[in-house]
């Protein structure tokens, strides 16, 4: 792409901090098509959402210049700049028609009034425009998925923009969507606007950028790629470049310390939700003490099989066996998987994991205390032990039983821990991660590293699920990778690097 | 504990609480200096069994509000509790019976509420985001077929007789001993070896020292106000000793994060709708005002009273934060308040009007929102 760039700093982040621990400053020329990487729980969207307006001016310190400005907080009054903000999933509204849904967000008034008619000829130009027909005059519930996302993605394309933020609102297109929508947002960039892009896969995503801002735990990291650099090279080294050191890790184990006996198996698990569906066909063995990984582009079935595993999809058809232990087990909810041996844990706390109103104490044995109770009294001196227990093995410091949760809130490293306590105490047979590093410390990431390791080694079963390549690839002895509901192949110990996990699932 | 972890820890909740006691207290010696009719025994006997009904009321409403549940039909279960005591009362079976036999009527009662209520709660964890509207309306339904069937005063009024029966001091003085026994034996099994085990020891201490100083000066206890503290006991245990009251905060707090924990939401919200039924049924059974097709707010006041306290006292509307301390104080807050507006005779718009003024301060400082 030939834009010409104009090296007046269009967006300036100056000092920009939302904890203590890391503060970013970087400025952005006019005409640029920046990708936003770093792992999962890095602050991506916490920062387009910071610079469009959506956070509060209360959750970070610091300064972002628009054109050499201080911009207020007000969303409304970026609009009216030229920054415009495209959330991960955009809003629609279902009881309203397509052109009503296509301005939601824009200010069409001029003294309260506007005319329905140039704004429904507007709307028709524009969605002629796209790949998918959509009549204006149709409410949003008679439209289907596809036609949904194409009119959200088409609200930026309705006036010439300056700043164009795009919070990997892309991870539903299919590559031929994609490739319209990349030449569609190419045209609004050689119109003048500028765009910063969470990218939300680096397998397809990369194409279109022409400068790389890494978030870390150390701030931001520019890189510019050659032009003439291959796409496979370039996410390769995207890949390295947002990963955390290798030594972290700890050292590879060989496969043949590992026991043979399998723990867990599942055998032709499907699940079928009325329209869709949601696990094809998944068959597994894991072995007792091993770390399975899960991987596979967003929206694939990574995630959806540990929360199938605890009764989130009840209502789906379900076929197949799932056995632990030699025995068949009967998941009816989340009770039942983990007084059977299962436990799973997320790493999206707040929504998943964390009670924000409780102490520590409860948070960590809330489930302990389910299972292990008398005529349905708590165990309290027990539930002290189990706490003082992990406390102390998992170096929790000065934090006590009856420490207000609020008081650890900012510490995800800390949470993490007692989180996975929370689980460990129960002695589970299978444990299950989700995403578990997400938004950690190097430090904590290293702790937990070292734990899970350590864990696999006294024989409990890990399955790791992680969209970062670099993890799956340090700590599994084998790797499942996902496309769509179904497994689209399981490389072993001697296939596992960085290069191949890529290479399956580009 | 040193000063400074101690007043760390001192929250804006616990500022609150304290606020809400000095207000009550201050309230209660203003009318004690001022009004004459407050200076018998039978007025203090009166403020305490309002008390004891607010606070049976406002126990029974916590529990879906603590559980996230939003419910407003505690109005309209209670206007048919009572009618339902009425129509008994004034059966021919219930002239001649024995006290085992009002017993068991009461316990029927509960069962009977319990089960009504355990279907609303299974309709509502159908339809969770629509609760208020669905418990506004059946509690209305409910309280408009209560006055329908509402049958006329009876010779004897409303309330049961047992409200305003005194417990000899002799016995609460023996339960006095048998609690603080209790006590430290329990505390010291659970804290034994550090020093916490004294706290909950002189708590009760002081607690029981000042009840026999006032039923020695009052000749005896209401059984409405006994009942009222075995309720609080009762209630305590349920949420902070048992596994259900733990799961009732989660769900209230996160129910998401409850749900990956094993805690069935619509099983839970049964169970908090059987206690809440039971605990209605039980404060209708002391209610002391008269109740008839002329006086039709008596449910809807004694809702609003409940609700208030509940909010003043610091149970949050988001649920999943508050505590039987916050109940305590909101009911002893709102009772006061209402007693202040009786002995200095207020007009009642006032009364009214700072209790909607409170309400709307308290979920200004909602402490799950300030907290979170």
């Amino acid at each position: 792409m030939n834009i010409e760039i104009n090296k007046n700093a269009l967006l300036e982040l100056c000092d920009l901090q939302f904890d203590s621990r890391t503060s970013f400053s970087w400025k952005m020329e006019t005409g640029r098509c920046v990708g936003l990487v770093g792992l999962s729980g890095s602050g991506r969207s916490r920062l387009l959402k910071t610079i469009a307006g959506i956070e509060s001016r209360k959750t970070y310190k610091g300064k972002i210049l628009f054109e050499g400005k201080e911009i207020k907080t007000l969303a409304q009054q970026r609009q009216e700049c030229g920054i415009f903000y495209l959330p991960r999933d955009p809003a629609f509204v279902d009881r309203i028609q397509v052109w009503e849904n296509l301005f939601l967000s824009e200010n069409l008034s001029s003294e309260g009034f506007f005319s329905k008619n140039s704004i429904y000829r507007d709307a028709e130009k524009l969605l002629s425009r796209l790949p998918v027909e959509i009549e204006p005059s149709l409410y949003g519930f008679q439209l289907d998925e596809r036609q949904k996302l194409w009119l959200c993605l088409a609200r930026m394309f309705i006036r010439k923009r300056k700043l164009i933020l795009i919070d990997e609102s892309t991870h539903q297109l299919d590559a031929s969507d994609l490739k319209i929508f990349y030449a569609m947002l190419e045209n609004q960039i050689r119109d003048g606007a500028s765009v910063l892009f969470a990218i939300p896969n680096l397998v397809r995503d990369v194409g279109l950028c022409d400068q790389f801002v890494i978030l870390t735990q150390q701030g931001m990291k520019v890189w510019e790629p050659d032009d003439q650099e291959e796409s496979f090279t370039r996410q390769l080294r995207l890949e390295k470049l947002r990963n955390v050191d290798d030594h972290l890790f700890p050292p590879k184990r060989s496969v043949e310390s590992l026991s043979t006996e399998i723990q867990f198996e599942i055998k032709n698990l499907t699940y079928e939700s009325d329209d869709k569906i949601v696990l094809d066909h998944i068959n597994l063995q894991i072995r007792k003490g091993e770390i399975f990984g899960l991987t596979g582009k967003s929206q694939s079935g990574r995630v959806k099989l540990g929360l199938a595993l605890f009764g989130e999809y009840l209502s789906a058809y379900r076929f197949g066996k799932i056995i632990l232990n030699g025995k068949e087990i009967e998941i009816r909810d989340a009770f039942h998987a983990a007084k059977s041996g299962l436990a799973y844990m997320s790493g999206f706390r707040s929504h998943f994991g964390v009670f924000a109103n409780q102490s520590v104490g409860y948070n960590l044995d809330i489930i302990y205390s389910r299972i292990y109770h008398r005529w349905s009294l708590l165990p309290k001196r027990a539930l002290r032990n189990i706490f003082k227990h992990y406390a102390k093995i998992l170096r929790l410091g000065a934090i006590d039983y009856a420490t207000p949760w609020r008081r650890i809130k900012d510490d995800h490293d800390c949470i993490q821990k007692i989180l996975l306590a929370r689980w460990l105490a129960l002695h589970p047979k299978l444990l299950i991660l989700d995403d578990p590093a997400r938004g950690m410390s190097a430090s904590g990431r290293r702790e937990l590293y070292a734990l899970i390791r350590e864990l696999a080694d006294e024989g409990l079963s890990i399955i790791f699920t992680s969209s970062n390549l670099q993890e799956i690839s340090l700590l599994c002895d084998r790797v499942a990778i996902f496309e769509g509901p179904g497994i689209k192949e399981v490389l072993t110990s001697q296939n596992i690097d960085l290069k191949n996990i890529l290479g399956v699932v580009a | 504990m040193n000063e400074k972890s101690f007043v760390a820890n001192l929250g804006y909740y616990e500022i609150r609480k304290a606020f809400l006691v000095l207000a009550s207290i201050v309230m209660i010696i203003i009318i004690s200096a001022t009004s004459s009719s407050f200076q018998n025994i039978l007025a203090a006997q009166d403020f305490l069994n309002n008390l004891s009904l607010l606070l049976i009321l406002t126990m029974a409403i916590s529990l879906p509000f603590l559980a996230g549940i939003k419910d407003f039909s505690l109005g309209g279960w209670y206007v048919l509790a009572l009618c339902i005591i009425r129509l008994w009362r004034q059966s021919s079976w219930a002239v001649e019976a024995s006290l085992s036999l009002h017993i068991l009527f009461a316990i029927c009662l509960g069962i009977s509420l319990s089960i009504a209520l355990m279907l609303q709660a299974w309709l509502i964890s159908k339809r969770s985001k629509y609760s208020v509207p669905i418990s506004l309306s059946i509690g209305l339904l409910v309280g408009a077929l209560a006055f329908y069937k509402m049958p006329g005063l009876g010779p004897w009024g409303d309330a049961y007789a047992c409200v305003s029966w005194m417990v000899a001091p002799k016995y609460i003085f023996l339960f006095c001993v048998f609690a603080l026994i209790i006590t430290m034996v329990q505390s010291v099994r659970y804290f034994w070896p550090e020093l916490f085990w004294i706290r909950p020891v002189i708590a009760v201490w002081v607690a029981s020292a000042l009840l026999i100083f006032v039923v020695y000066e009052y000749g005896g206890l209401s059984l409405g106000s006994l009942l009222a503290f075995f309720v609080i006991m009762g209630v305590y245990f349920f949420l902070h000793h048992s596994i259900w009251g733990r799961a009732i905060f989660a769900m209230g707090g996160n129910p998401e994060a409850a749900r990956l924990c094993g805690i069935s939401l619509t099983r839970l919200s049964m169970v908090v709708f059987v206690v809440f039924g039971a605990l209605i049924a039980l404060g209708a059974l002391f209610e002391g005002r008269s109740i008839s097709n002329e006086n039709t707010y008596l449910g809807l006041e004694r809702h609003l009273d409940a609700f208030v306290a509940l909010m003043l006292g610091g149970v949050s509307y988001r649920g999943g934060y508050g505590s039987i301390g916050s109940v305590l104080t909101g009911a002893l807050f709102v009772s006061s308040l209402n007693l202040f507006q009786t002995h200095l005779a207020w007009p009642v718009f006032l009364l009214i009007a700072i209790k909607a003024l409170g309400v709307i301060l308290a979920i200004g400082f909602d402490p799950a929102h300030k907290e979170a």
